[in-house]
């Protein structure tokens, strides 16, 4: 594997500087030294010369000129160091670049593969791809639709949450427009054809991930702007003292301790250190370079449904029509309902259970996709489902019940009708609960220099409005596609704004890749979102967003101090050299110290 | 016309990609590939009567690389 020819080429160039030092004081120490700042030189001087060809000036080029001028001053240790020190660091970096590429690849592991197409009265399977447009496609529970189209015939509920982010699943049937990637959960669909292979929505939705990943321009590490004109100015001093002096010891010397450790450690150090603070606060921060995006964050877009709220649909009120109460009313429910894999007949049941209503026995019973579960008891019969359910079943409301109903829905709730024996018995309304941590983060967001927070949810305009207004969120966009998704915040990005975006469904992935900085939920989130994220939020805690802004700002602050110290004493070695009061070994031992300085300043950010 | 997008495992260097891309340009009936670094992906449209993916996977097994999972291009 080529990712692991780095580590290869650490641990070969280790163990021979390793094996240098116990023969200190021997001849073999300065070969063994040699080689071992070849080998880990090697791959750093490919990169200086691929950076030379750019016309950059790297700090590969430094590293490369310092370490040849080491080993001709016979400094072998030092070229041996360095050289190590900074193969290590960008090992570590090629790690965080395979991350990100899993995302997409997580993504095309989920498109739907096989369609079963109808012809005549045969059903055949064929890849996905291969379906063309006008043609009928048959879904069963558990098929991936396979195609944007129109339904034809049946009924099912699909689980749309890769399209749309929402939990709940969508109850369809004929007239139905359907989109690829959706799940069914049951029932039977019978699909027109309209959008097939490329042109599907899902397929556009990997695109859009791809297209985000390619154009987020490569953020430029501090370290990286830093030596476009250090490197430059460091090879063009120790030339001009050659020169000038005609001495090639001096030039020589100048140019190794011009190139010191610690400015090669002064990065890694601390950003290793910080994210391991990070990471025990449960905040996964995917690599070094996008701390400095994440301190410099000045807007937040959320997502609504499993971010801002539990994504776990709860029983949230429960109103009995005449003749019932609470506990009887609950009773009926979890009768009917105690079969069901139904989305809606998880949260009644948990609810029951919470509350110890114990359903009773029922003898048959059934359910109709898209409409509810129908159970017989000794009571008689109990309807548990959607307004349409009760009318096919021939059950009136009254007006007052009508009035009861339209208020659950204005607060957003999902509503459960029940009825006993072709009457109604009460209503309950189901809604997805709002992190309890969320207000107080958006507070702490504010605190930590977010001037404006905007809500990009795929859910219906009341119920995003309902949480945005409880949570004191400036703006609220609602609707949206994943698509949509992206054009908001490249919208934002476009008015000067650093975009920080919260997510955890598969239809956030394109959003969260254009974003300046990706934040993804990591417990409850899908892969697709999390594998996209710059920031992973282990156990969900939304109060770490704030501090995960406030670290990076630490670690960024540490990094300019490290690399500071290191060109400060750098120059007052440097001016030392140039005026013959600094020689090679008292230098480098002023070298080696700031190494450790610069070391301990970075140890300090593993502490909280 | 063909288009694909094959994805690339342990592509990890920006000029193994850049040769990639030169070597599968000259395939006869390609008429274009590009290799996306950030996502690791080469990205082709080509002639299906007269280049087969199985000869785009031949090239790139050449160049060391290997394929994870093709799909539909756009």
């Amino acid at each position: 594997m080529m990712r692991h020819r780095k580590l290869i080429v650490v641990a070969a160039a280790g163990a021979l500087a390793g094996a240098a030092w116990m023969l200190k004081g021997s001849p073999a120490y300065d070969v063994l030294m040699t080689l071992a700042a070849v080998i880990a030189g090697f791959p750093i001087a490919r990169l200086a010369w691929d950076g030379l060809r750019n016309r950059a000036f790297t700090i590969p080029l430094l590293v490369t000129v310092a370490a040849l001028g080491a080993i001709w001053i016979r400094e072998t240790w030092e070229a041996a160091a360095v050289t190590l020190l900074y193969v290590l660091g960008s090992y570590l970096e090629d790690l965080t670049l395979e991350r990100t590429r899993a995302a997409l690849r997580s993504l095309i592991d989920l498109r739907p593969r096989t369609a079963r197409i109808k012809r005549g009265d045969d059903l055949v399977e064929v890849a996905a791809d291969e379906v063309a447009a006008g043609e009928t496609v048959v879904v069963r529970p558990g098929d991936r639709v396979p195609v944007d189209g129109q339904v034809t015939a049946g009924r099912a509920a699909l689980d749309t949450a890769a399209l749309t982010g929402e939990p709940l699943p969508a109850e369809v049937g004929p007239g139905d427009r359907v989109l690829s990637g959706s799940v069914s959960q049951g029932g039977y669909l019978e699909v027109l054809a309209e959008r097939v292979g490329a042109d599907t929505t899902f397929s556009r939705l990997i695109y859009l991930v791809a297209e985000a990943q390619e154009q987020k321009p490569k953020v430029q590490r501090f370290l990286d702007r830093f030596a476009q004109w250090y490197t430059p100015t460091v090879i063009a001093t120790a030339v001009a003292l050659f020169l000038f002096t005609r001495d090639v010891e001096l030039a020589l010397t100048f140019l190794v301790i011009g190139c010191p450790g610690a400015l090669v450690v002064a990065a890694p150090v601390a950003v290793v250190a910080g994210l391991g603070n990070a990471a025990r606060r449960g905040i996964l921060i995917k690599g070094g370079e996008r701390l400095e995006r994440i301190g410099k964050v000045d807007l937040v877009t959320l997502d609504k449904t499993g971010t801002l709220t539990q994504g776990r649909p709860q029983v949230t009120s429960v109103v009995p029509f005449g003749g019932h109460d609470t506990t009887s009313l609950l009773t009926l429910a979890a009768t009917a309902e105690q079969r069901s894999e139904h989305h809606l007949a998880a949260a009644i049941l948990t609810y029951a259970k919470e509350l110890g209503v114990a359903p009773s026995p029922v003898g048959e019973w059934r359910l109709d996709p898209g409409l509810g579960a129908v159970a017989l008891t000794e009571r008689g019969e109990i309807l548990v489902g959607n307004r349409r359910h009760l009318t096919a079943n021939g059950v009136a409301l009254a007006p007052a019940e009508e009035a009861v109903i339209a208020a659950a829905e204005a607060r957003g709730e999902t509503i459960a009708l029940v009825a006993l024996g072709g009457r109604p018995a009460g209503l309950l309304g189901i809604s997805d609960p709002v992190r309890p941590e969320a207000r107080a983060m958006l507070g702490a967001l504010r605190r930590a220099g977010v001037r404006r927070t905007v809500m990009l949810t795929g859910d219906h305009a009341a119920a995003a409005r309902q949480v945005a207004t409880a949570l004191g969120i400036d703006e609220v966009r609602a609707g949206l596609s994943p698509a949509d998704k992206v054009a908001a915040v490249r919208e934002l990005q476009a008015r000067g704004h650093v975009v920080a975006m919260i997510g955890d469904g598969i239809n956030d992935a394109p959003a969260l890749a254009t974003a300046d900085v990706a934040i993804a939920m990591g417990g409850s989130g899908t892969q697709a979102a999390i594998e996209v994220a710059d920031v992973t939020l282990m156990s969900d805690r939304l109060e770490r967003v704030p501090e995960a802004i406030a670290l990076s700002r630490r670690i960024m602050a540490v990094v300019r101090q490290n690399v500071a110290l290191a060109v400060a004493v750098v120059l007052l070695l440097l001016a030392g050299v140039v005026t013959r009061r600094v020689f090679l070994s008292g230098g480098m031992l002023v070298h080696e110290a700031s190494v450790i300085i610069v070391i301990l300043n970075g140890m300090r950010l593993l502490r909280s | 016309m063909k288009r694909q997008m094959i994805m690339l495992a342990n592509l990890t260097c920006p000029s193994c990609g850049g040769k990639l891309e030169q070597a599968t340009a000259k395939l006869p009936g390609m008429k274009s590939a590009r290799v996306a670094f950030g996502t690791g992906a080469l990205h082709v449209e080509y002639d299906e009567a007269q280049l087969t993916e199985a000869q785009i996977r031949t090239v790139i097994k050449q160049h060391g690389l290997d394929v994870t999972m093709t799909m539909a291009g756009k």
